[in-house]
């Protein structure tokens, strides 16, 4: 187990977290675009905690996100289901070593942006808004809200990054 | 037993996995009833301040707007008022048991497939859950959950709420409920094959429900069809109530609400 860089996830706490409370039902492009840009929380998430610990991060952040959208119950289920496969994928994805538990756009390169983010993000929003539609056939007929949301959260989570994350931490 | 814990222990990520996930799922299924949803929505105090302070900040670049629909509503009470006193005939004794509180949206989601709102009203103004909330252009839901300062409301735009609806031409009686296809639009149901209906007739409250006054503007018939197999027309609304701009809502409060209910309950 790593030690937890407090100032740093606190920081990411704000960014991602307390940023997306009031922009949760306003960052919305075309209608069919929602920015659902906390999953960045959860994706820079340090590496090498104890899974269980991460599986109830997950769950505390979807329960943080429910309780200010009236939707108890939804985004935490999806969070913790992320947070279960997340570290199993960078692992198969990236060969990732885990010595330096932070992940940052720099250390991932654009290429572990690509095939780490956007796929997690991809199945955040398969699945909030499948299950938020509520019959098994719905998730033809959000696909085109999936597909949108998720290039537009992706493209968030790129720009805060671009934003927070001091290029001196690059290798 | 011993190989059954040596079991757990060797799949206790996915126990816990499991039972966060149940957790999920019983608040998923069981969140509508009311009474257990306090803590897990945004009626709850502290998040209800939350928004509020986010709305404060977004509401003063819109002051000229607000202002606008505000002074329209003063107008066009003032004519109701005017009315009212001329023709002393036109006073209904059952409308003096609805009470009327006014009250601000601080929250409004309507881009959702079920949409709640939230208001800065809540026990302390009398308000209780199942009351009707309006608009000046229409209906807009009915109070889900209820705390000391905040209420919040289901949306029309929920396709869990039906709405006792009256055809305005023919006193047919018939039920609005949401379609999800955006916040403008509504289906109607069960308005049998027999009566005539035409594109731009008005919808209102019925009134049966003593959830809504009667005649309360619901919307407009948008279009409808009929198919050789159905008993009924299938028909779509425009919602007259504009969701995306919601600024003061009002509850109403019907006094007979309880002695009415009783009296159906008997049946």
């Amino acid at each position: 187990m790593k030690r937890i860089n407090w100032p740093l996830l606190i920081y990411y706490g704000v960014v991602y977290l307390l940023l997306q409370i009031p922009l949760l039902h306003k960052l919305v492009l075309f209608d069919i675009a929602f920015g659902f840009f906390y999953i960045g929380f959860l994706l820079f998430y340090p590496l090498g905690q104890p899974p269980i610990s991460r599986l109830v991060v997950g769950f505390l952040t979807g329960l943080f996100i429910d309780v200010f959208s009236n939707t108890p119950g939804l985004h935490a289920g999806v969070c913790t289901f992320v947070m279960l496969i997340r570290d199993n994928w960078l692992k198969s994805i990236l060969e990732y070593e885990e010595k330096a538990p932070n992940l940052t756009l720099y250390r991932l390169k654009f290429r572990g942006f690509w095939f780490y983010v956007l796929p997690l993000i991809f199945v955040h929003h398969t699945l909030i808004f499948w299950i938020e539609y509520g019959t098994f056939s719905g998730i033809w007929m959000t696909f085109d809200r999936i597909l949108a949301s998720t290039l537009f959260s992706f493209f968030i989570v790129v720009l805060i990054n671009l934003v927070i994350v001091k290029r001196l931490n690059r290798i | 037993m011993q190989t059954l814990f040596a079991f757990l222990f060797r799949n206790r990520v996915f126990g816990v996995f499991i039972f966060l996930e149940a957790i999920c799922i019983w608040l998923l299924f069981f969140y509508n009833n009311q009474y257990n949803s306090y803590f897990f929505n945004s009626s709850n105090a502290i998040i209800g301040t939350v928004y509020e302070k986010a709305n404060n900040s977004k509401s003063y670049f819109r002051l000229l707007e607000v202002n606008q629909s505000l002074a329209e509503e003063n107008a066009s009470l003032r004519m109701e008022l005017a009315r009212r006193n001329m023709d002393p005939l036109l006073y209904d004794t059952l409308y003096r048991n609805f009470i009327v509180i006014p009250s601000r949206v601080v929250n409004n989601e309507f881009r959702g497939y079920e949409n709640y709102l939230t208001i800065d009203k809540g026990s302390l103004s009398d308000i209780s859950p199942g009351m009707g909330v309006i608009t000046k252009n229409g209906v807009v839901g009915i109070i889900k959950s209820v705390s000391e300062h905040y209420s919040t409301i289901t949306s029309v735009l929920n396709q869990k709420v039906m709405i006792s609806a009256l055809l305005k031409n023919s006193n047919t009686l018939c039920t609005v409920q949401w379609n999800s296809e955006g916040p403008l639009i509504a289906d109607i149901k069960y308005i049998p094959r027999h009566i005539p209906i035409r594109i731009g007739e008005a919808i209102t409250t019925s009134g049966f429900s003593a959830i809504f006054p009667k005649d309360i503007a619901i919307g407009k018939l948008l279009s409808f069809e009929l198919s050789d197999e159905l008993p009924f027309y299938r028909a779509k609304i425009q919602l007259s109530a504009d969701f995306s701009s919601l600024d003061y809502v009002y509850i109403i409060k019907n006094e007979m609400k309880q002695e009415l209910d009783s009296l159906q309950s008997l049946l």
